[in-house]
C-alpha cells in the first residue's frame, strides 16, 4: 500500500499514476479533495522554467481522456504589455520556452486587439505563446480523485494524518484520525503542512506559508484564447466566460496545528480590479462578483522539493513551492517514479532535492523578510 | 527581522476615507434605532443603506427578487432618495440626532484581523456608491441588513414578473415604483398575508393567493400571463401580470460572515442564523426570522428534475442530483451523482455544477441547492466572499491605494529564482522576470 498524504493536485496526480500502473494507493486528505489552493488558482499550465515543462506540455492535451472527465484545458497563452519594461520581462520569460523549441510570436496592438477585443490604447504590444494553456483547477482536482477511485485507489476525505511510524529506516504505517494504515511507501504532499509532517521523521523541510487572493467577474462572451494576462496579473477567461485574475501582495502567515487557516480576502481585491481595468480598459463596466483566497507555501528559493528521503528510504517529500496546479500531470508522474524506482527518467530533478537546504540558517524566514506580521 | 519582503503586505496600509466609532449597515427600523442609540451615547456614527440601488442591480435581482417589476423612475437616484427618506421618516430623526446617513451606499466588504490577515489594526468596511469604492475603519459594527427573498423554483419562475415578497415591498413602499397591476401571491403564512394586505391597500388587484398547492406553474410567453396550480384534485388558474413568491425569507448573513460572525443552522429559525461577536452586533431580521414551511415548498418544486434551480448558470434540480458538469462541457456527471462526493458541501457542488456561481451571487438558488444537499443533515453554509454586491471594475478600481503597494506589485511573490530554470542551481543574484507593473528591480 502506498499512502499519499494530501488530496491536492500533486498528491492526487501521484495517486493517479500509481493506480494506473496497478499499485494499491490510499490518499488521506484532512478535508475535501482539491479544497485548498489546488482547487482555487489561476489555472495556468505554462511553466517553462521547470524541468517538468515538456512533460506538462505533452500531457495536458491527453488529460481529459486519461482522467475520464473534462479538465477544461485549452492551449495557448496571450501576454499583454502596458509598457516596454513589461514587454522586456515577457520576452525574457518567453525565451525560456523558445530555447526549448516552443514557438512564440510578437503581437502589435492591432493584432492583439484582434485576439483580445478588451485591450486598449495603453497596450504597447504582446506575445502569443503557442504553447502552454490553462484549465479549471477545481474540476481537474476532482477529476484526478474520481479517476483514482475508478482505478481502484482509495480516497479518505475528512481524515487527518497524525504521524508516520517508521521502523528500521522505513515508514511502516501512517497514523490517521481514522486509525492506522500500514504502508510500503509514503508520499507527503500536504502543501504548507508538509514541513510539520516531515519533522518527526528527522527532516527539516523549509517552507513558509502565505495567503494570496484572486477576483472573478461576471461572464463575458468568450474570446479565442482565454489564457490572456499581463500587467502584473495572472489569470484567464474561464470557459464559461468569467475573468479570474490574481497577483499583487501576499501575506506571509503562520500555521497553527493541522487545520489550514481560512484564506480570507483583503482590500487587495480592489487593487486587483484596478490592475485588471488597466489591462482591459474597455471593461470598466464589468462587475466583480466574487473573490477567492488560498494558502500556499514557498520554499526558500521558491522552487519545488521533489525528493525521496534516504531515511526513511520509502518516503517521498513533495512541495511545489506555490506553483503546483499546471505542472501536476507531470509532477505526479515524476513522483510515482520516485516512489517506484527512486529516480525520474524523463526530467532532471537533481536541483530539487531537499539537501540543497542543508546549510540553511534556522532563522531563514526572518532573514528573507518572510515572517508573519506580529499577532 | 531584516527588511520585510517588499512584495508582501507587511508594511503596506489600506488608505481610509474616514473612521467611525460605530457603523450601522441597513437603514430599516432596526438599523435606524441602533444608529440613533449609538449617536445618543456619543459615538461618531455612520448609517449606510444600499438603497437607492445602482439601477443595474434591479435586473440582477440584488438584493431582492425584483422580477423586472420596477418602473423607470428607479433610474433617477435623486428622486429615489427623496422617496426613501419619505418612506422612512426615522432617517430625518437619526440625522438630527447626529448620525451621518449615507444612502445609495453598499457595504461590499468586511475585513477583520485574523490568523491569516494580520495587517488590519481595526475592522475595516468596504463601501461603494455608483462611482467609487472606499474603506472606513470602525470600532463597532451593527449589521441591520434585513432579510432577502427565497425563490421556490416552480416552473416559470424566471419569467419577468415573478418577484419576491421583499422585492415587492421595496418596489411598492420604498421606491413607489411597482409596475404590476394584478398579482398572484404564493404562500400561506404571515409573509404572504402581508403582501396581500399591502397590495390591496395600494389598490393593486390580487388575483389569487395560493397557500397549499400540490403542483404549481407560472405561465406566459415572454412575461407572466397566468398562474396555474393544483388544489386537491382540481387544477385552477388565475390571470395575472405579477407573481409574488411569499413563502419565506432568509436573513442576509453575507456581511456578518465576512465580519467573522459564527453562522449556524438553527432549526427554530428555519435556517442559517448569525451570532454577534464583541465587535459586531446584529439586529432586526438579519438575526433570523420565524420559521416558515419552506422545506415542504422546496421539496414540492425540486421534485421535478427539470426545475431550474440556478437561473444564472442554467442548472436544474436534475443536473444537481446527477452532479452534471455545466452544459457547455456536454459531459456526464459521475455514475453515482451526488453520491460520488461523500459528505455534501455546497461550495464543492457549486464549483462542479456552477449552481450559485452566477451574477446574482447565488441569491436566487442558495436555499434550493442547500435543500437538495441536506437530505440527511443540513449541509454547511456556502461561503460568502467580497464583494458581496457585484461591483463594476471601475468602481472597485477607484479605491485609493497605498503607493508602496503599487511600487512593489508583482504577479506572484517576488522570488527571482522561482522564474529561472530549475534544472540549474538557483543563482545568487537573479534578475526578477516574473510579472511586474513596471519600474526598477526591487526584489531579490
Amino acid at each position: 500500500m502506498i499512502v499519499i498524504v494530501g488530496g491536492g493536485v500533486t498528491g492526487l496526480s501521484t495517486a493517479f499514476w500509481l493506480a494506473r500502473e496497478g499499485h494499491p494507493v490510499t490518499v488521506v486528505e484532512k478535508g475535501i479533495v482539491g479544497w485548498e489552493a489546488s482547487g482555487r488558482n489561476g489555472g495556468g499550465c505554462t511553466h517553462p522554467y521547470s524541468p517538468l515543462f515538456r512533460e506538462e506540455q505533452r500531457l495536458w492535451p491527453m488529460m481529459d481522456e486519461l482522467l475520464g472527465h473534462p479538465t477544461e484545458w485549452r492551449p495557448h497563452r496571450l501576454k499583454v504589455a502596458l509598457d516596454e519594461g513589461q514587454l522586456d520581462r515577457l520576452w525574457k520569460s518567453t525565451k525560456l520556452a523558445t530555447d526549448q523549441g516552443f514557438e512564440a510570436a510578437p503581437l502589435d496592438r492591432a493584432e492583439l486587439r484582434d485576439l483580445v477585443p478588451w485591450v486598449g490604447d495603453n497596450a504597447v504590444g504582446g506575445i502569443h505563446w503557442k504553447y502552454g494553456g490553462h484549465a479549471n483547477p477545481q474540476r481537474t482536482s476532482q477529476a484526478y480523485a474520481w479517476a483514482v477511485e475508478r482505478l481502484g485507489g482509495r480516497i479518505l476525505q475528512h481524515t487527518a494524518v497524525r504521524g508516520i511510524r517508521s521502523q528500521g529506516g522505513r515508514a511502516v504505517a501512517v497514523e490517521t484520525s481514522a486509525g492506522e494504515i500500514g504502508c510500503d511507501a509514503v508520499v507527503i504532499a500536504a502543501g504548507p503542512h508538509t514541513a510539520a509532517l516531515a519533522a518527526p521523521l528527522g527532516h527539516r523541510v523549509p517552507m513558509a506559508p502565505a495567503r494570496v487572493e484572486m477576483i472573478v467577474t461576471e461572464p463575458l462572451p468568450s474570446i479565442v484564447h482565454g489564457g490572456v494576462d499581463g500587467n502584473g496579473l495572472y489569470g484567464r477567461q474561464t470557459l464559461r466566460g468569467n475573468l479570474a485574475y490574481g497577483g499583487g501582495p501576499h501575506e506571509w502567515i503562520d500555521l497553527d496545528g493541522e487545520a489550514t487557516p481560512r484564506p480570507v480576502n483583503s482590500p487587495v481585491v480592489a487593487s486587483l480590479a484596478r490592475r485588471l481595468n488597466e489591462l482591459f480598459p474597455r471593461l470598466g463596466h464589468v462587475r466583480v462578483i466574487r473573490s477567492w483566497g488560498g494558502i500556499v507555501e514557498n520554499t526558500p528559493d521558491g522552487r519545488p522539493i521533489l525528493d525521496r528521503l534516504e531515511d526513511p528510504g520509502n518516503v517521498v517529500v513533495a512541495s511545489m513551492s506555490s506553483v503546483g496546479f499546471g505542472l501536476s500531470p507531470a509532477t505526479g508522474r515524476a513522483l510515482a517514479q520516485l516512489v517506484l524506482q527512486g529516480h525520474c527518467d524523463f526530467a532532471d530533478l537533481s536541483q530539487l532535492k531537499l539537501s540543497r537546504f542543508g546549510n540553511l540558517p534556522l532563522d531563514w524566514r526572518s532573514r528573507q523578510g518572510w515572517e508573519a506580521m506580529p499577532a | 527581522m531584516s527588511q520585510a519582503d517588499p512584495t508582501s503586505l507587511a508594511g503596506k496600509t489600506f488608505p481610509l476615507r474616514d473612521g467611525y466609532d460605530h457603523v450601522v449597515i441597513g437603514a430599516g427600523d432596526a438599523g435606524i434605532a441602533a444608529a440613533q442609540a449609538a449617536a445618543a451615547a456619543g459615538a461618531k456614527t455612520l448609517l449606510v443603506d444600499e438603497h437607492p440601488l445602482d439601477p443595474g442591480l434591479f435586473g440582477l435581482d440584488i438584493p431582492y427578487l425584483f422580477g423586472e417589476r420596477v418602473d423607470a423612475a428607479t433610474r433617477n437616484a435623486g428622486r429615489m432618495e427623496e422617496r426613501i427618506v419619505a418612506a422612512r421618516p426615522g432617517l430625518i430623526a437619526a440625522m438630527e440626532a447626529g448620525v451621518e446617513v449615507a444612502l445609495g451606499v453598499a457595504a461590499w466588504g468586511g475585513f477583520v484581523r485574523g490568523v491569516a490577515n494580520r495587517g488590519l489594526p481595526r475592522p475595516v468596511l468596504g463601501l461603494a456608491d455608483r462611482e467609487a469604492a472606499w474603506l472606513v475603519a470602525v470600532d463597532r459594527i451593527t449589521v441591520a441588513t434585513g432579510a432577502r427573498d427565497v425563490v421556490v423554483p416552480f416552473a416559470g419562475w424566471t419569467l419577468p414578473g415573478v418577484m419576491g415578497a421583499r422585492g415587492f415591498d421595496a418596489a411598492l413602499r420604498l421606491y413607489g415604483a411597482f409596475s404590476g397591476r394584478r398579482i398572484a401571491v404564493i404562500g400561506g403564512g404571515t409573509l404572504a398575508d402581508g403582501v396581500v394586505t399591502a397590495a390591496r391597500t395600494a389598490g393593486i388587484e390580487v388575483a389569487a393567493q395560493i397557500a397549499a398547492p400540490t403542483a404549481l406553474r407560472i405561465e406566459g410567453r415572454e412575461d407572466v400571463a397566468r398562474i396555474t396550480w393544483q388544489d386537491g384534485d382540481a387544477w385552477r388558474e388565475a390571470a395575472c401580470d405579477t407573481v409574488v413568491m411569499a413563502v419565506d425569507t432568509v436573513p442576509m448573513v453575507d456581511l456578518a460572515e465576512l465580519l467573522g460572525c459564527p453562522i449556524a443552522w438553527v432549526a427554530a429559525k428555519g435556517g442559517f442564523a448569525p451570532q454577534p461577536t464583541p465587535q459586531v452586533a446584529i439586529v432586526g431580521d438579519a438575526l433570523g426570522t420565524a420559521p416558515a414551511a419552506r422545506a415542504a415548498w422546496l421539496d414540492l418544486a425540486l421534485a421535478e428534475d427539470h426545475a431550474l434551480v440556478c437561473a444564472c448558470e442554467e442548472v436544474s434540480a436534475g443536473d444537481l442530483r446527477a452532479l452534471r458538469p455545466p452544459r457547455y462541457l456536454d459531459a456526464a456527471g459521475p455514475e453515482a451523482g451526488l453520491g460520488a462526493l461523500g459528505p455534501l458541501n455546497q461550495d464543492q457542488v457549486k464549483r462542479l455544477t456552477r449552481a450559485g456561481m452566477g451574477a446574482c451571487q447565488g441569491r436566487r438558488c442558495r436555499e434550493s441547492v442547500h435543500a437538495l444537499l441536506s437530505r440527511d443533515r443540513p449541509a454547511p453554509l456556502a461561503s460568502y466572499r467580497a464583494p458581496i454586491r457585484p461591483l463594476p471594475l471601475s468602481v472597485l478600481a477607484a479605491l485609493e491605494e497605498d503607493p508602496a503597494l503599487r511600487a512593489n506589485w508583482t504577479g506572484w511573490f517576488g522570488i527571482a529564482a522561482q522564474w529561472l530554470p530549475h534544472w540549474e542551481p538557483a543563482p545568487e543574484d537573479a534578475e526578477y522576470i516574473g510579472g511586474r507593473l513596471s519600474g526598477a528591480e526591487v526584489v531579490k
